[in-house]
């Protein structure tokens, strides 16, 4: 077993959430690697990115393996699809034994396949919902003043 | 049985015609409606319109009752989330899934899904073994490769040609099923004696095979 490198971050996915994800982390001195099918994406990374891009498919042993996941210490699963984030983030964890694996998850219903998993997820819905009722609270007391 | 078949275009209405042929019940899970019109039409199956790695979708084919589950749409990742919900959500006694990248194989069975089907690998696993013998008429992985079945060729010049099945000395974890000469099967004893041209049908472990080749054809390499 390879040493896992807290600072070596591997995002799988360059959406909006990916390619933010990716910019932050970059500015904050880490070493980051990010994936996606289409270059094109890698246009939505900020100007400063210092990190790598590498275009492949992240549910691919073989390009999961040329990005370096065996010394990565955290594997982000972004991609737009519910399925694909859940066979990377299970790949991380459970071959590659990656300590910190966070994954999004659109599909609320889905979240039984990661129990035994010590993966953590990002519910984009349920994070809204909150969103909402805070700023129905913030509306109502201002309808009271 | 009741088997839930999920995804898949001529594949599905491959497996659906010949499962319903042998009697077993059938629900199909497409996600194209018209792909699904079609479906409906020419098979005598359930058919529900929807994405199979959605949990209400597997609901509504009545996953519940369903003794095997086969995924078979294009994309690696909704295969494996399909066969992982339903052995966790819905206990399906066995799930079986196709996958378009060989590498996927490993992944799946480290992931614990263990029933998965590589057409390439076993493509190129045939390939290899032909290509390597001549004699090797046939050859085909059972169980995910622990069992082997292989059909090969007796030669003339093979070194046990004009033996009977006693004198050949087969190792004990193999057996010869079936003797195949001209238009006959022989279900071999061991008195029956080998000729040439006859075809060998032969069970064995894959570990023992290289043995096996070498006892009927005489070499393990061309």
């Amino acid at each position: 077993m390879k040493n896992h490198d807290a600072s070596y971050v591997l995002v799988a996915g360059c959406g909006r959430l990916g390619a933010n994800i990716a910019s932050v982390l970059s500015a904050q001195g880490k070493d980051v690697v990010v994936l996606d099918v289409a270059s094109t994406a890698f246009r939505k990374l900020s100007p400063d990115y210092g990190g790598f891009s590498i275009e492949g498919d992240a549910t691919d042993l073989a390009t999961l393996e040329r990005a370096g996941i065996e010394k990565a210490g955290i594997v982000v699963a972004a991609t737009n699809d519910d399925n694909t984030n859940v066979m990377i983030a299970q790949i991380a964890s459970k071959i590659f034994a990656v300590p910190k694996v966070i994954s999004r998850l659109y599909d609320t219903e889905k979240e039984i396949v990661y129990q035994d998993y010590p993966i953590r997820l990002i519910y984009p819905s349920r994070l809204s919902i909150s969103e909402f009722e805070k700023l129905m609270a913030c509306a109502e007391t201002a309808v009271l003043k | 049985m009741n088997i839930v078949l999920v995804g898949g275009r001529r594949r599905v209405d491959f497996l659906a015609k010949s499962l319903l042929a042998k009697g077993h019940r059938i629900t199909i899970v497409h996600d194209d409606e018209s792909f699904c019109k079609f479906l409906s039409r020419t098979h005598d199956a359930t058919v529900v319109c929807g994405d199979g790695s959605k949990p209400y979708i597997l609901t509504d084919a009545n996953i519940e009752g369903a003794d095997v589950l086969i995924a078979l749409t294009p994309k690696d990742a909704d295969n494996l989330v399909i066969c992982e919900l339903a052995k966790k959500v819905y206990s399906v006694k066995r799930a079986f899934s196709t996958v378009s990248n060989p590498r996927s194989v490993e992944v799946f069975k480290k992931l614990g899904i263990n029933t998965v089907i590589s057409a390439t690998h076993i493509v190129a696993e045939i390939i290899e073994q032909m290509a390597a013998i001549n004699e090797i008429a046939n050859f085909i992985p059972l169980e995910q490769g622990q069992i082997v079945l292989m059909e090969i060729m007796v030669r003339a010049n093979s070194p046990i040609c004009g033996k009977s099945i006693a004198d050949i000395g087969i190792p004990e974890q193999a057996i010869i099923g079936c003797i195949l000469r001209g238009a006959n099967t022989i279900i071999p004893r061991g008195k029956t004696t080998v000729t040439a041209e006859d075809k060998l049908i032969i069970l064995s472990p894959p570990q023992i095979q290289q043995e096996i080749i070498k006892l009927v054809v005489g070499r393990t390499d061309i």
